[in-house]
């Protein structure tokens, strides 16, 4: 049971260079998306992520992360484009990923252990109900909820039920991770111990994570590669920056202070608000064309 | 209990001032029918004489209100999840479900005493109709308003068959089916004491007939507070297994 848990130990950091060797986990081609056909959301997008990556969505509300992310999730249905992941396409194979969703993951009327069954159960048919329970708690330790396994969502705090839906999303023991804005809706030391929680976690386990965020800082601090989405007239559009911090190992305090690590994140917000700036010029030039 | 009692205080109050003026008047105003009005005592006393008849006539209303009520909810639940699931046969027989629902279950009586063989059957299928539409629809409602988050995650765990109905569909839908069925015990004894008193030989209804008929007013009066008593525990008892039920709707966030 507990090689269940322990998975293989990753390597410290591969610099990217190396990644490139990697095999390839999620390929998005020319993906144009639109819920309506009127307001164009996404805008010919192109991605690759490999497998063991961690990359980061971020930009403006509204601009089309979380309508990606559910795409690739086989969640969201589309006619352009295709994303293919494990080299099959989510159109014809239900994606298999464990997703976390910033408010809504866990059923209400399942304790926390419960819900973590529920997912161990999709992979372990036939183990029986005591083994489930046994292995749910201990997912429910290595997010240090050990001691909330029969809490119910209802009881819970929010950074406890996103300890619970991480928990969950692990043990559902897929190698690809969603997370669309799964620490948004906490405080911000909540937010910053269950930072580290992933970063260890990803660290220590060989997943693949695919993670929303508005938050630059939570960017930079997470993630390998950062996709920046900018809005733009016919959706948005994306553009695929390499995080040049060293990170894995380092404390959050040094890594704040590191000039390198403040140079980077300086050029990051300067990216956003340009792009912010020429989607707005855009729109102007378009209005006064009329 | 000393705080039920202070809580309460005005409402006790109130009950007893009720009683007493039911007794003093029924007691000494002359211009009031004392077949029609007895008094408190005379119905008490009725209570100790007819209590067998009286137990006999709730066990023997049972047995016609449980296989049509729990009929009604079983077929209710089924049928309900199985329209709010399948858009295309919900968008063809709708139209149906809502011409019918609103019919009363009563204006069936008399027929449906005439084409089935017994009176019981006949009083268990007009429950069953009277309890079967407000289950079954708040069981179609209850589907379609399932929050598309609980949707999502079930899909993107790929519960599907019997673990998805299970738990996911019932429990997500289970607050309106749950009202539903509510409605529909109410219902029931509505459509049973009518039923009884059409063409029953006992029961909770037949009782307050048949002593009506022989205009012995003490014992309709006893029949009534007692039945009120069994429908009110009734439907008390149901609220608390449903409240028991949806418990995870009412939960306070406790410590870290
Ligand atoms: N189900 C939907 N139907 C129609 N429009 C939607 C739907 N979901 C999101 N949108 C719209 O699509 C745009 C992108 O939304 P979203 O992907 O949620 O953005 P983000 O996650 O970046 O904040 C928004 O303008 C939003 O209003
Ligand atoms: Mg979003």
């Amino acid at each position: 049971m507990v090689q269940l848990l322990e998975r293989q130990v990753q390597e410290p950091e591969l610099p990217s260079l190396e990644q490139t060797h990697k095999k390839t986990k999620i390929k998005v081609h020319n993906i144009d998306f639109s819920y309506d056909d009127k307001t164009k959301i996404l805008n010919d997008i192109q991605l690759e992520v490999k497998e063991g990556e961690f990359l980061v969505f971020m930009g403006p509300s509204g601009c089309g992360k979380s309508t990606l992310l559910r795409m690739i999730a086989g969640l969201e249905p589309f006619s352009d484009g295709d994303i293919v992941i494990d080299e099959k396409s989510v159109r014809q194979t239900h994606p298999d990923c464990g997703v976390v969703f910033q408010d809504y993951s866990l059923f209400p009327w399942l304790n926390a252990q419960s819900n973590v069954m529920l997912a161990l159960k999709q992979r372990n048919k036939k183990m029986p109900k005591k083994e489930l329970a046994h292995i749910a708690e201990q997912y429910l330790t290595l997010v240090n909820l050990g001691h909330a396994i029969k809490k119910y969502p209802g009881q819970m705090s929010g950074g406890m039920k996103q300890r619970a839906a991480i928990a969950r999303a692990l043990s559902f023991g897929s190698d690809l991770l969603l997370m669309d804005e799964p620490f948004g809706a906490l405080d911000p030391v909540t937010r910053i111990k269950l930072q580290d929680l992933i970063v260890q976690i990803s660290a220590e386990q060989k997943r693949t994570v695919v993670f929303v965020t508005h938050d630059v800082d939570e960017a930079i601090y997470l993630a390998d590669r950062i996709i920046i989405f900018a809005p733009g007239k016919n959706g948005a559009v994306t553009k695929s920056i390499e995080v040049p911090v060293q990170k894995k190992g380092t404390n959050r305090q040094k890594l704040f202070e590191d000039p390198q690590f403040r140079a980077f994140r300086e050029s990051l917000l300067n990216e956003m608000n340009e792009q912010i700036v020429n989607s707005l010029k855009t729109e102007i030039t378009d209005g006064a064309g009329i | 209990m000393l705080t039920f009692f202070k809580r309460y205080n005005l409402t006790i109050l109130i009950g007893i001032i009720f009683i007493a003026v039911w007794a003093i008047v029924t007691k000494y105003a002359t211009w009031i029918n004392p077949v029609i009005f007895p008094q408190p005592i005379t119905v008490i006393q009725s209570f100790s004489v007819k209590i067998g008849e009286l137990l006999n006539g709730v066990v023997s209303s049972m047995k016609l209100l449980i296989p049509g009520f729990f009929g009604a909810l079983i077929i209710g639940v089924v049928g309900g999840l199985f329209f709010g699931l399948n858009r295309r046969s919900r968008e063809v027989l709708m139209p149906y479900f809502h011409a019918l629902s609103p019919i009363p279950p009563t204006l069936f009586i008399p027929y449906v005493i005439a084409i089935l063989p017994t009176f019981q059957t006949a009083s268990m299928s007009l429950i069953f109709i009277g309890a079967f539409w407000p289950v079954f629809l708040g069981t179609i409602h209850g589907v379609l308003l399932i929050e598309k988050h609980y949707l999502d995650n079930a899909k993107s765990l790929g519960l599907k068959g019997p673990t998805f109905l299970l738990k996911v569909v019932l429990p997500a839908s289970a607050p309106h089916i749950l009202s539903g069925a509510s409605t529909s015990l109410a219902m029931s004894f509505l459509i049973l004491t009518i039923a009884e008193m059409f063409g029953a030989s006992s029961g909770m209804g037949f009782f307050i007939q048949y002593y009506s008929d022989f205009s012995q007013y003490h014992y309709v009066l006893a029949g009534i507070i007692f039945n009120s008593i069994i429908i009110v525990t009734v439907m008390i008892a149901f609220e608390k297994i449903k409240k028991r039920l949806l418990f995870w709707t009412n939960l306070k966030a406790d410590s870290k």
